[in-house]
C-alpha cells in the first residue's frame, strides 16, 4: 500500500473535529428559514384562496362586511406591524454594530408591537362577534359563509404573530445573556421569521380588507 | 510509476484488525442526534408499520376470498380496513423508510459528520410515533372510512371521530416530512466537500434533493388542507360542504396538488438507490450520469402539473385532454431513467447479489407500472377502468414493485454498512423469489379482473370474479410470507453474519470509505471523494480497488467473491 | 470577502442614495424603506376608499372601476411585501439560490391559485 497515497490531491477544508465553521453554520440555519418560510407560503395560499374564491363568487356579502368593519381599526394595526418590522431590521443592525442594549431595546419594541397587534386583533373578532359573524356555519346569520373565510387566514396568521412575540421574548432573554455579541445569526433567523409575517400580513390587508 | 491518487483512508486497514463497533441496542430507543441512529430508528419503526398495514392487506385478501361479507362485520368495517392499510403503508412505511436511508447514507455520501441539522432530524423522527399512535388510536375509536385520500363528504359527513384523529395524524406526519426535507436540502447543498460539485454527488443524493424539494413544496399543501378539514369536522365550518357554500372538488385539487408530488416523494429514491445498486453490482459508472440527475429534477417538476389526472371524472371536460398530456409528459424523464439503468448494466460483470436482484426486479416491475400508468393517462382508457381494480394494479406495481423493491434493494446493499454484518445471500435469493412471484401473482391478476369491471374498494363483489380473487389472495399470502424470510435474515445476520469489511461491494462512494459501521463522527480522516462518484476504469479506482481486493486477501472475509 | 466587507458596510451606513439626492437619517435604508411602506400603505387606503366611493356613486362602471381596484391595491402591496423582503429580509445581499427558494413556492402557490380561480366552484350557485 505504500505506493498508494493521497498526498498530492488537494487538502479538504473541513476542520478536524467536525465542528462546522460559523460561517457554514450560518448559511445553513439561514437556508434552514428560508426553505421552511418557503414551505409557509403555500399554506397561507391555501387559506387565501378559500378566501378569494368566495370574494369573487359572493361580492355583496363581502362588501357589507367592508362596510360593517371599517377600515380604521385594521389600518392602525397593519401600521404597528409595519412599524414591528422596522424595529426588528433596527434590531439585528445595532446587534451586527455590537450595541447589545440597543439590540434589547429594539427587539423589545418589536415584541410590543406584536402584542399590540394581537390586541387589536382581539378588539376586531370581538366586534365581529358581535355583529354575528362566528367561525362556524349557521343557516339562520346572513353571515353565515363568511366567517370562516375570514377568520381562517386572519387567525392563522395572528397564531404566526403569537410564535413570533414568543420567540422574541426568547431572543430578548438570550441576547441579555450576551448569546449574540458574537454571532448575531440568531437574531437574523427571527428576523426573517418576523419579516415573513408582516409580509403576509401586507397581503392580507390589501386582499381581505381594501379590494 | 508515479503515485496513483487513491481516496483510502487508513480505515480499511484497520477494520481489518478490530471487530466491529456498533451502538448498544439501547442507544436506539432513546433521542439521539446522530444521523446513523436516527437513520435506523426510521428504518425499524417504518419497517415495523410496514408489518402492521402488511397484516392489514392480509385482512383485506381474506375478506376478499369469497365474493361475501365472511370476516368483515360490514362494508363500512371493510372500508376502514383499506383505509388504515393505505394511510399506514404511505404515511408511516414508504415516506418515512426514505428518510431512513437518506438519513443514513447521505451524509455519509457526501463525507459529512452529520445533518446539516441534527436536533431538528431527532425531532422530525420523534413526531411519527406520537403521529402513528393517533393515527392508530383512531382506526380502534371510531375508524376512519373515507380511503386515504380522505375525499369529502365522506370524511366531513360520515365518517367517525377516528377521521379527526387520521387528519390530526397525517398533519403530524407532514410536519415531520417537512422538517426532514428541509435538513436533506442544507445538508446536500451546503455540506458537500468543496471538491464534489454537484455534477460530482453520487445518485442517491439527487434523487433525495429533487425529493426533498418536492416535499418542501407539496407537503404544506396537505397541511393547508387538512387544517380546513379539520375546521370542518370540530369547528362547524364548511369549506368542503356544498350545502354551506362550500367546494367539494377544493379537496380533490388540494389534496391532489400534494399527493400526486408525493407520489414521486415515494418513488424517487427508490430510483436513487437503483441507479447505485445496478451500477456498483455490475461495475459500471452509471449511464448518461448528468441526465439522470436531471431527470429526478424533471420529475419533480412536472409532477406538479399533472394531479387532476386523479379527476378526471370529476373534472370539467375541457381540462382532460390537457393534463392527459403532461401526464404523458412525465413518462419522459422516467424512461430516461429506465434507458439509463439498462444502459448501466448492459456489458457489466453482473453480480446477482440479493441487492442486485431486487434492483433487476424493480425495474422489470416498475417498467409494468410506468406503462399501465401511461394507459391510464390516456382518458378513453381511463374512463373505462376508473376506480376498478385496475388502478389499485397500477400504483401497487410503482409503489409495491417499485419502492418496495428499491427499499429490499436498499437494505441488502447497505445493510453491511450500518451494522458491519453481511446479510445471508442464500436467504435473500429465497426472499426475492418468494417476494417478485407473490407479487407478480397478487397484483398482475388484478389488471385483468379490473378490466373485467371489478371495482375497487368493495368487499362484495360479483361471483364471477371469486377465482381471480382466490388466486390474488393465495399469492398474496406468499408475498406476505416472504416478508417473515428478510426479517429472520435481518435478525440472524446482526449477530451471526460474516464481517464486513469497510468495502464489500467494491463501491467507490463515500460512503463505502469509512469502516462498517461508520464510527460516530463517520471518518477518522477526511475522506477523499473520486473526480466520478461511478468512474470504474479509471486508473484511480482500478489501484483503489486493487487495494481494497488486496485488503481483503490477507484475512478480511470477502463476500463479493462468493458468487 | 471585500464583497461582504462592503455589504456589511452598506447595511450600517446612515447615508442614502434617493432619487439622486443623498439622505442622512439614522438607520439609513431602513428608515427609508420604513417611510416607503407607510406612505404606500396611505395611498393604498385612500384610493381604496376614494374607488369605493367612486363605484358606489357610477354603479355603471362598477365593474371597471372594481378591476382597476382591485390590479392597483395589489400591485402596492406586492411592491410593498417586496421592500420587505428586498431589504428587511436582506435578499439584496443573498446567494441567488435564496431568490430560487422563494420564488419556487411562489410560482406553484401563484399557479395553483390561478387554477382554483379558473375552475368554476362546484359548491356556488346550489
Amino acid at each position: 500500500m505504500a505506493e498508494l497515497t493521497a498526498d498530492h490531491l488537494p487538502a479538504v477544508a473541513h476542520d478536524d473535529h467536525g465542528h462546522m465553521s460559523e460561517e457554514e453554520h450560518n448559511n445553513n440555519m439561514k437556508l434552514g428559514v428560508w426553505l421552511y418560510l418557503a414551505s409557509e407560503i403555500v399554506i397561507f395560499s391555501i387559506m387565501i384562496v378559500g378566501y378569494i374564491i368566495f370574494r369573487i363568487n359572493e361580492e355583496d356579502i363581502v362588501a357589507q362586511a367592508h362596510e360593517e368593519l371599517g377600515v380604521g381599526l385594521v389600518t392602525a394595526n397593519t401600521f404597528v406591524l409595519l412599524a414591528s418590522s422596522f424595529f426588528m431590521v433596527m434590531g439585528l443592525r445595532a446587534m451586527q454594530q455590537g450595541n447589545r442594549a440597543g439590540m434589547l431595546r429594539w427587539i423589545g419594541l418589536t415584541a410590543l408591537g406584536g402584542i399590540v397587534f394581537l390586541g387589536g386583533q382581539y378588539i376586531e373578532y370581538s366586534e365581529l362577534a358581535h355583529l354575528g359573524i362566528v367561525l362556524g356555519f349557521d343557516t339562520a346569520s346572513e353571515w353565515s359563509t363568511f366567517g370562516m373565510r375570514f377568520y381562517a387566514p386572519t387567525f392563522f396568521h395572528g397564531a404566526h404573530v403569537f410564535v413570533g412575540v414568543l420567540w422574541a421574548l426568547e431572543v430578548l432573554r438570550r441576547g441579555a445573556r450576551g448569546r449574540y455579541d458574537n454571532n448575531p445569526i440568531g437574531i437574523e433567523m427571527f428576523g426573517l421569521y418576523w419579516h415573513f409575517v408582516d409580509v403576509v400580513w401586507i397581503m392580507l390587508f390589501t386582499l381581505i380588507y381594501l379590494v | 510509476m508515479a503515485t496513483i491518487a487513491v481516496p483510502l483512508g487508513a480505515q480499511a486497514e484497520q477494520q481489518e484488525a478490530e471487530a466491529i463497533r456498533r451502538p448498544a441496542l439501547s442507544e436506539y430507543l432513546r433521542w439521539s442526534v446522530d444521523h446513523k441512529i436516527i437513520g435506523v430508528q426510521y428504518g425499524v419503526s417504518s419497517f415495523l408499520f410496514f408489518l402492521i398495514g402488511g397484516a392489514m392487506a392480509m385482512g383485506i385478501r381474506l375478506e376478499l376470498w369469497t365474493p361475501e361479507l365472511d370476516l368483515m362485520v360490514s362494508g363500512a368495517a371493510y372500508n376502514s380496513l383499506f383505509t388504515i392499510h393505505g394511510t399506514i403503508m404511505i404515511f408511516l412505511f414508504i415516506i418515512p423508510m426514505w428518510a431512513a436511508f437518506g438519513n443514513f447514507v447521505v451524509p455519509l455520501q457526501l463525507g459529512a459528520k452529520d445533518m446539516a441539522f441534527p436536533w431538528l432530524n431527532a425531532f422530525a423522527f420523534w413526531l411519527i410515533p406520537p403521529a402513528a399512535i393517533v393515527v392508530l388510536l383512531g382506526y380502534f375509536v371510531s375508524p376512519a372510512e373515507a380511503g386515504w385520500t380522505s375525499y369529502p363528504p365522506l370524511s366531513t359527513l360520515f365518517s367517525g371521530d377516528g377521521q379527526t384523529l387520521w387528519a390530526l395524524g397525517a398533519h403530524l406526519l407532514g410536519i415531520s416530512s417537512i422538517m426532514g426535507s428541509i435538513n436533506f436540502i442544507v445538508t446536500i447543498l451546503n455540506m458537500r466537500p468543496p471538491e464534489m460539485t454537484i455534477w460530482r454527488m453520487p445518485l442517491l443524493c439527487w434523487a433525495v434533493l429533487a425529493t426533498s424539494i418536492i416535499a418542501v413544496m407539496a407537503t404544506p399543501f396537505l397541511a393547508g388542507a387538512l387544517t380546513l378539514l379539520l375546521l370542518d369536522r370540530v369547528a362547524g365550518t364548511t369549506f368542503f360542504d356544498a350545502a354551506g357554500g362550500g367546494d367539494v372538488l377544493l379537496w380533490q385539487n388540494i389534496f391532489w396538488f400534494y399527493s400526486h408530488p408525493a407520489v414521486y416523494i415515494m418513488v424517487l429514491p427508490g430510483m436513487g438507490v437503483l441507479s447505485e445498486v445496478l451500477s456498483i453490482h455490475s461495475r459500471k459508472p452509471v449511464f448518461g450520469y448528468r441526465m439522470v440527475g436531471l431527470s429526478s429534477m424533471g420529475i419533480a417538476f412536472v409532477g406538479f402539473t399533472v394531479w387532476a389526472h386523479h379527476m378526471f371524472t370529476s373534472l370539467q371536460p375541457e381540462l382532460r385532454i390537457p393534463f392527459m398530456i403532461t401526464t404523458m409528459i412525465i413518462a419522459v424523464p422516467t424512461g430516461i431513467k429506465m434507458f439509463s439503468w439498462l444502459g448501466t448494466i448492459w456489458g457489466g460483470k453482473i453480480r446477482f447479489t440479493s441487492a442486485m436482484l431486487f434492483a433487476l426486479g424493480f425495474l422489470s416491475l416498475f417498467v409494468i407500472g410506468g406503462i399501465t400508468g401511461v394507459m391510464l393517462a390516456a382518458l378513453p382508457f381511463d374512463i373505462h377502468v376508473h376506480d376498478t381494480y385496475f388502478v389499485v394494479s397500477h400504483f401497487h406495481f410503482v409503489l409495491f414493485g417499485g419502492s418496495v423493491f428499491a427499499i429490499y434493494a436498499a437494505l441488502y446493499h447497505w445493510f453491511p454498512k450500518v451494522t458491519g454484518r453481511m446479510m445471508n445471500e442464500r436467504l435473500g435469493v429465497i426472499h426475492f423469489f418468494f417476494t417478485y412471484f407473490g407479487f407478480l401473482f397478487t397484483f398482475f391478476p388484478m389488471h385483468i379482473v379490473g378490466m373485467l369491471g371489478m371495482p375497487r374498494r368493495v368487499a362484495v363483489y360479483a361471483e364471477g370474479f371469486q377465482a381471480w380473487n382466490q388466486l390474488i389472495s393465495l399469492s398474496a399470502f406468499v408475498l406476505g410470507f416472504s416478508t417473515f424470510i428478510v426479517v429472520y435474515n435481518v435478525i440472524k445476520s446482526y449477530y451471526h453474519g460474516p464481517i464486513a469489511g469497510a468495502n464489500p461491494w467494491r463501491a467507490l462512494t463515500l460512503e463505502w470509505q469509512t469502516t462498517s459501521p461508520p464510527p460516530p463522527t463517520n471518518f477518522v480522516d477526511d475522506p477523499i471523494p473520486f473526480e466520478e462518484p461511478y468512474g470504474y476504469g479509471t486508473e484511480a479506482s482500478a489501484a483503489y480497488l486493487d487495494a481494497v481486493d488486496e485488503a481483503f486477501s490477507r484475512g478480511a472475509p470477502n463476500p463479493a467473491s462468493g458468487h | 470577502m471585500a464583497e461582504a466587507m462592503r455589504h456589511e458596510g452598506e447595511r450600517h451606513s446612515n447615508t442614502v442614495r434617493l432619487l439622486g439626492r443623498e439622505i442622512t437619517v439614522e438607520g439609513g435604508v431602513y428608515t427609508v424603506v420604513f417611510g416607503a411602506l407607510a406612505v404606500l400603505t396611505v395611498i393604498e387606503v385612500l384610493s381604496a376608499e376614494f374607488l369605493k366611493g367612486a363605484i358606489h356613486d357610477l354603479p355603471e362602471a362598477a365593474a371597471t372601476l372594481q378591476a382597476i381596484k382591485a390590479i392597483l391595491l395589489l400591485g402596492i402591496a406586492i411592491i410593498k411585501s417586496s421592500l420587505v423582503i428586498w431589504f428587511y429580509m436582506h435578499l439584496k445581499s443573498e446567494k441567488p439560490l435564496i431568490a430560487v427558494v422563494i420564488l419556487l413556492p411562489l410560482l406553484i402557490a401563484g399557479l395553483s391559485i390561478m387554477y382554483l380561480l379558473a375552475i368554476p366552484p362546484s359548491g356556488y350557485g346550489v
